[in-house]
């Protein structure tokens, strides 16, 4: 009967004067690790254009159905999107997309502070896509 | 019969049955990639190869190019073959791009599905691969030549098949280039089917790159409502936007192909100009209110005047629902109508080539496909139902002779006899070809001997520039010629049999007369533009003008409906559905294929974003089919028919139209015909006997004048300029010559024309064709006969 009992206060003893696990955000920030999954990034071309062939894997194997491409062809007969739009609000950050891409073109970033005032704000373009913020 | 053995099942086919069709018709699937029904074996591919065990033939062979006989016993999955087929893949993998991420055809490609299948993933091979220079081949074909192996299906088709020159196989061994000689514009209506039958993404569909892969779209078996012959497609659509039409196999109707009008003429549907929400007198407003506006409307027209002064119109290209429920309220109701018909002399037309073909034994396309004798009679195939051109090229490739009269210069992919005879001179050959004199063989060498060895004859007759006694005259002609021939019947409208049977006796010329001797008061119409091909426009737009009321009920943005009080937009076929009955009295339906509305591109241009808003249906969305914005007009005046849905309409219709309804779909009718009252019609003069002024005829071409497809604009590439026809010594005699451009004065505008001569048109006509019919918004009226001074070179 007493035994657990000074087991359990030992526990709690450890924890008072073990460093903290919390971090004071936004003052401090977390850093997790390379692979975690958040804000998507396009890479690009040489040329600056999305390196994104307009293959439509990944609109096709995302689960929650939130990306939208709309693609053209340049004279040479390159393909690339015109519009590349991922709803933020409704991804899961599953990742399928970025495993499914042929070309790397799109990945994640480990960017996970998403807000924005308005549905709208939370649809990520191509333009956004392709110039992650840092951190 | 032959009996043989596949994977251990038996069966019996058919003499003359390839081994892969048997294979087939037991449900073992054999990979192909040049073989295809309809174009036959080539054995190009070399991926059929199957191991023959026992029987005639020992070995691995081509199942398509061997047909089953007694004894065969063949594995199709036996190691040999397996093997070989493995092969196959790789070495036609060997030249091939590896990408299909960024190739169009991904997803539905007969090639990627057999590589996968094959288990080829690895490239041994490390040369360089072949590679072509692309051609441009119009706005419809999308070709890159490097992904092409060489079936040589595309060539079969466009040369063979549909017998058109100027794309074809290039070069010799893995060089072979298919294309054209140079780049252009392919001359076929029918080139989008190289789209279908490619087996690679060779030839991908232009309007639709890049939209959607296959798994994305919403599809839906549907018709084709662009001519009377009613093929058989199956659309998609994609973001609230239909973007391709493809070709759905019907063995009773169109086989495997349609025509390019069939094809890119769908874009009316989404329409920038398309009605979308209901207006009152130009204004949107609800559709309760709308509703609420027309019942009020309807009311008090015929409390002062009575339900006689409410005229209805529908037109051919209405749903058999809209205009079962339009006779059923006008029933009800006692409105003046429902109107089909431009005119009496159309309407009696149409009834009486109805009536002639039922009852002398009416021919679809797979009939004039074994005929061994074509008579074409007053129509032109490739402007008015363009895929017949191909079935009579099919009965000419095995034999059959095709003869037409005709004062156009028909232009078809074959070798036949014309002549231009018209009028007075059609009667008397017909007559006489049908007491078998010189009549027919005079203008129409070979007729006599055709005749003679012939087995099945199809006469192919259109109502367009025939009159009405040269029509009867036909009918004759045919019953004289006895049991073995058959009428094709070809329609300007893809329901105008269901309209003609349903017709009474008011036409929309009837209608506009009571409307100026002021009987009619408001009009309602249905899925119907007087507008369109009108020669009449000035006294049209009196008529319109001078009524209380007009109610359009439409989905195109016509130039009624711009003049509309109350404006009810309607779904098309792609949203609505619908029944139609085709030129050969089959019903036919068509499924809804997506919801509708606003398409989602439209919003993406600019740089805005889709409009997220809470809504119960997509924006912009016509929810209704015209029947059922008609049954709710019904209802709210007090005169409701109890029918729900279309169940109940196709259940009232069986009881009041039997003979439009007893069929099931995909059956044809069988009308007795009816009610078509000659007397009604007198002949008219043929004013140009004596003067120097030539009759005019008008005419629409494949790509321009048909009124939904004028709405596409997939099509504008390819309409062609207004057109006038002469007669050639006529035309050199006033020193006109092929291509000359001329000003023809119309009452107070003048149209610019360029100029066709043809040995083949009579003197005394003058054949337009307005094309592009923006040029013709002008004319108040086009008169009947043209003299020389009215006509001014440019
Ligand atoms: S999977 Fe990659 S290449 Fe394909 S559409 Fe998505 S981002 Fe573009
Ligand atoms: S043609 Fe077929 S196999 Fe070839 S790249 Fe295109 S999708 Fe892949
Ligand atoms: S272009 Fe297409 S249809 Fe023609 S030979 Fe090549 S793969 Fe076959
Ligand atoms: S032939 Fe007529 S029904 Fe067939 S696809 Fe062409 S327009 Fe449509
Ligand atoms: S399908 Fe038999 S050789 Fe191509």
């Amino acid at each position: 009967m007493i035994k657990p009992l000074i087991k359990g206060l030992g526990v709690t003893l450890k924890h008072l004067f073990a460093p903290a696990v919390t971090i004071q955000y936004p003052e401090e920030r977390w850093e997790p690790y390379p692979r975690y999954r958040a804000r998507h990034i396009m890479y690009q071309r040489e040329d600056g254009r999305p390196k994104c062939v307009v293959c439509m894997l990944c609109a096709t194997v995302c689960p929650s159905r939130c990306i939208k491409i709309v693609g053209i062809q340049d004279e040479k007969g390159d393909q690339y999107p015109r519009r590349y739009e991922i709803d933020l609000g409704r991804c899961i950050f599953c990742g399928f997309c970025v495993e499914a891409c042929p070309v790397n073109a799109i990945g994640m970033t480990t960017h996970y502070e998403l807000d924005g005032p308005t549905r709208e704000s939370l649809i990520l373009g191509l333009e956004e896509m392709m110039r992650p913020p840092r951190g | 019969m032959p009996r043989l053995t596949i994977d251990g099942q038996v069966i019996e086919v058919p003499p003359g049955t390839k081994v892969i069709d048997a294979a087939e018709a037991l449900g073992i699937v054999i990979p192909r990639l040049c073989y295809h029904p309809a174009l036959g074996p080539a054995g190009a591919c070399r991926l059929c190869a199957v191991s023959f065990l026992d029987g005639p033939v020992k070995g691995v062979l081509m199942s398509c190019s061997i047909e089953a006989r007694d004894g065969m016993v063949v594995s199709t999955e036996h190691p040999e073959a397996v093997s070989f087929r493995k092969q196959v893949i790789e070495w036609l993998m060997m030249n091939h791009p590896h990408d299909c991420p960024v190739c169009d055809e991904g997803g539905h490609c007969l090639l990627q599905e057999v590589t996968v299948a094959s288990g080829h993933c690895r490239r041994r091979y490390p040369g360089p691969k072949r590679t072509f220079v692309d051609q441009d081949l119009g706005p419809f074909v999308q070709q890159e030549m490097n992904r092409c192996i060489h079936c040589w299906r595309c060539r079969r088709f466009y040369q063979d098949y549909a017998g058109y020159r100027d794309f074809g196989a290039l070069g010799i061994g893995w060089r072979t280039y298919f294309g054209r000689a140079t780049s252009g514009v392919l001359e076929s209506p029918f080139s989008g089917n190289l789209v279908d039958i490619c087996p690679t993404g060779a030839l991908t569909d232009k309007p639709s790159r890049f939209m959607a892969r296959r798994w994305d779209v919403e599809r839906a078996p549907s018709l084709c409502i662009h001519c009377s012959l009613g093929c058989n497609v199956t659309v998609s659509a994609h973001l609230r936007e239909i973007v391709q039409v493809e070709a759905r196999y019907n063995g009773d109707v169109n086989g495997h192909f349609i025509c390019d009008r069939g094809r890119y003429g769908f874009d009316y549907a989404n329409h920038p100009l398309r009605p979308r929400s209901p207006a009152v007198m130009g204004e949107e407003t609800s559709w309760s209110k709308a509703i609420a506006q027309a019942v009020a409307g309807i009311e008090e027209v015929t409390r002062a005047h009575g339900p006689k002064a409410i005229g209805v119109v529908s037109s051919e290209r209405a749903s058999l629902e809209a205009m079962v429920t339009l006779s059923l309220l006008c029933e009800e109701t006692g409105w003046e109508g429902p109107a089909f018909f431009q005119d009496e002399e159309t309407l009696v037309k149409n009834r009486l080539l109805a009536q002639v073909a039922l009852s002398h034994g009416i021919a679809g396309l797979r009939e004039v496909e074994k005929a061994d004798l074509i008579l074409i009679v007053g129509t032109d195939p490739i402007c008015e139902a363009p895929l017949l051109a191909l079935a009579i090229r099919q009965a000419w490739r095995r034999g059959a002779w095709v003869g037409a009269l005709d004062p156009r210069p028909i232009e078809l992919p074959l070798t036949f006899e014309q002549s231009g005879l018209w009028d007075e001179e059609l009667k008397k050959a017909l007559l006489k070809g049908a007491q078998r004199e010189e009549g027919l063989e005079e203008v129409l060498p070979g007729w006599k001997e055709a005749l003679d060895r012939s087995r099945e004859i199809v006469v192919i007759l259109g109502p367009t520039v025939v009159d009405i006694s040269s029509l009867r005259r036909c009918g004759e002609f045919v019953s004289k010629l006895g049991k073995k021939a058959r009428i094709f019947p070809v329609f300007r409208g893809p329901n105008s049999l269901a309209a003609s049977a349903l017709s009474r006796e008011s036409t929309f010329r009837s209608l506009a007369r009571k409307i100026r001797e002021g009987k009619i008061k408001a009009l309602l119409l249905v899925e119907a533009d007087p507008f369109h091909g009108t020669k009449m426009r000035g006294e049209l737009e009196a008529s319109i003008r001078s009524l209380e009321l007009t109610i359009v009920i439409d989905y195109l943005p016509s130039e009624v409906v711009k003049r509309a009080h109350i404006l009810i937009p309607s779904a098309t076929i792609y949203e609505g559905g619908g029944s139609f009955i085709n030129q050969e009295g089959r019903l036919q339906r068509a499924s809804p294929v997506h919801r509708g509305g606003i398409p989602l591109r439209r919003n993406l241009q600019g740089n805005l974003r889709p409009p997220r808003t809470f809504a119960k249906g997509p924006p912009g969305e016509t929810a209704k089919s015209s029947w059922q914005v008609l049954l709710e007009l019904g209802e709210r005046i007090g005169k409701g028919l109890g029918i729900e849905d279309k169940e109940d309409i196709w259940k009232v219709a069986r009881e009041r139209f039997p003979f439009l309804w007893q069929v099931e779909p995909g059956g044809r009718i069988s009308w007795e015909g009816g009610g078509v009252q000659e007397e009604a019609m007198e002949e008219e003069e043929d004013p140009s006997q004596s003067s120097q002024e030539m009759r005019v005829l008008l005419v629409t071409s494949t790509f321009a004048g048909e009124e939904l497809s004028q709405y596409s604009s997939k099509l504008d590439p390819v309409r062609n300029e207004a057109r006038a026809f002469f007669n050639e010594e006529v035309a050199s005699q006033r020193g006109l010559r092929r291509g000359d451009r001329i000003w023809i004065r119309m009452g107070d505008v003048r149209v610019p024309f360029s100029v066709k001569t043809s040995p083949k048109v009579p003197s005394k006509l003058l054949i337009l064709d307005p094309g592009n019919e923006g040029l013709w918004r002008e004319v108040r009226e086009v008169s009947k006969t043209i003299g020389w001074t009215e006509i001014e070179r440019a």
